[in-house]
């Protein structure tokens, strides 16, 4: 049988080596491990991450002059797919930190820059406790309200929105993550929060097995 | 609950080896960095900071190195600083490992770089440095890694970098950095007034009592480098002990309380 594969798009901006090294750890036997920007190799993907780094305008500009959105549309209503962070907030429509610049519109919505509070810093850069809702996702079933997560980011999507999985509260209320099926994104970086965020990776490796 | 206040062991490398000094000078080597990361990762730290003291004649490529062996071992954030120079620099940190990349000296000479790398990768990742010294009438900014007296007040240069872009501040106490007397906190107080994104109050941590007044003046995070790395504190004990004035910290919710 040939090797699974999962593979993580290159959007050439940021920080890909603790996600490539979690999944590497979390990896089974027969599954390998793929950093790339390769419409074709994402294509044929047995599950697909989108760290996305960087601004939500820089994120966007990469995946077009990469000429990875149709492909990662396509995956994300196709396949087992794991978005991060600014790679969440591509998914919807478009962002305030960008207004010229279009979202892949696979979720409906807009992300925008936390409002302006006493006391409350922006960006939003730590560890937020947050709530579970109460038709959880599978991925997220081991979560407990007040679970910490590792967050970075100035802008976000309503706490609202459709398909949100756990919520954060900062200056707004805020989705902490969205889930839908096969496809799963989270605000915080569960590569960098340690081992709570870990086992989330590890829950979506796990089912992403049995698609 | 609501955010935590973030507790962040400090390493100091060059080329390829941990050291320390005191007030910046009397370097002297102290071990592995991924060793050393790792037993920080473990023992619960929020983050992790990296700074690279080489000095600029000496070989700056170890530390591409070393920011990716640390990477793989942890699962926190990694922040890394020094000497970075331009935009390419900064890019090739963040492509090795680093999820923030501090600037300092090159923000001094050029301050629209902090709103070029805003632009480009975010206010998130661009956290600027000041190292600063108290002076006639306040507190002045050095660069060159506290060489070099720039005569600029350094309160006014922190609001200055969080208006052009910059999503975090590392301000280091050179007075008090390395002397384990406790945090500058009229500085940090001064700093925290004046600012609205977080910052890392840095220099001076020697005792469990030094942490939470800096949080209390308004920093966000407490660093450390010695006390950390001579075992003379542990990372929980410090949590435990800004859980105990009051403060939210990632203790788990049992034992915070």
């Amino acid at each position: 049988m040939p090797d699974r594969k999962l593979v993580v798009a290159d959007c050439g901006l940021g920080n890909i080596h603790s996600l490539l090294a979690a999944l590497r750890r979390l990896a089974a036997p027969d599954e390998r491990v793929e950093l790339t920007a390769n419409p074709r190799h994402i294509e044929r993907a047995d599950a697909v991450f989108l760290p996305g780094d960087g601004s939500f305008g820089a994120c966007v500009a990469e995946i077009d002059g990469r000429d990875l959105r149709s492909v990662l549309v396509d995956s994300a209503a196709s396949k087992p797919f794991f978005a991060i962070c600014v790679g969440m907030q591509v998914l919807f429509e478009a962002s305030q930190e960008a207004p010229q610049a279009r979202g892949l519109g696979v979720l409906d919505g807009q992300a925008s820059r936390f409002p302006a509070a006493a006391g409350i810093k922006v960006p939003l850069m730590g560890w937020l406790d947050v709530q579970t809702v109460a038709d959880r996702h599978p991925v997220f079933a081991s979560v407990s309200d007040g679970d910490r997560f590792y967050f970075l980011h100035s802008y976000f999507l309503p706490a609202t929105s459709r398909q949100v999985a756990l919520t954060g509260q900062h200056s707004s209320p805020f989705a902490a993550a969205v889930a839908a099926g096969r496809l799963v994104a989270t605000q915080f970086h569960p590569e960098k929060s340690h081992a709570a965020g870990l086992a989330l990776i590890e829950k979506f490796l796990e089912l992403a097995r049995t698609d | 609950m609501g955010l935590a206040v973030r507790v962040i062991p400090c390493l100091d490398v060059r080329s390829g080896r941990v050291v320390k000094g005191v007030n910046f000078e009397g370097i002297r080597d102290a071990g592995d960095p991924v060793e050393a990361a790792e037993r920080y990762d473990e023992t619960g730290a929020d983050e992790l900071c990296l700074l690279d003291i080489t000095a600029s004649h000496e070989n700056r490529a170890a530390i591409i190195e070393t920011v990716t062996a640390v990477a793989e071992q942890i699962w926190i954030p990694l922040t890394v600083g020094g000497g970075v120079g331009d935009e390419a620099a900064f890019e090739r940190l963040l492509r090795a490992g680093a999820d923030k990349v501090s600037i300092n000296s090159a923000a001094l000479r050029d301050r629209q770089l902090i709103a070029r790398l805003a632009k480009r990768y975010g206010s998130q990742c661009v956290v600027v440095a000041i190292d600063a010294k108290a002076a006639a009438g306040g507190w002045r900014a050095y660069s060159q890694g506290g060489r070099h007296d720039t005569g600029i007040d350094a309160i006014d240069w922190a609001r200055q970098a969080a208006e052009l872009g910059a999503g975090e501040i590392l301000l280091t106490s050179m007075d008090a950095d390395g002397t384990c007397n406790g945090y500058d906190l009229g500085m940090i107080a001064a700093v925290a007034q004046i600012i609205d994104v977080p910052l890392i109050a840095s220099g001076g941590a020697g005792q469990l009592d030094h942490f939470a007044p800096a949080i209390e003046a308004g920093a966000d995070a407490v660093l450390a480098a010695s006390v950390f790395h001579d075992r003379v504190l542990e990372i929980g004990q410090v949590k435990h002990s800004l859980a105990a004035a009051g403060l939210a910290t990632t203790l788990p919710a049992a034992e915070a309380a």
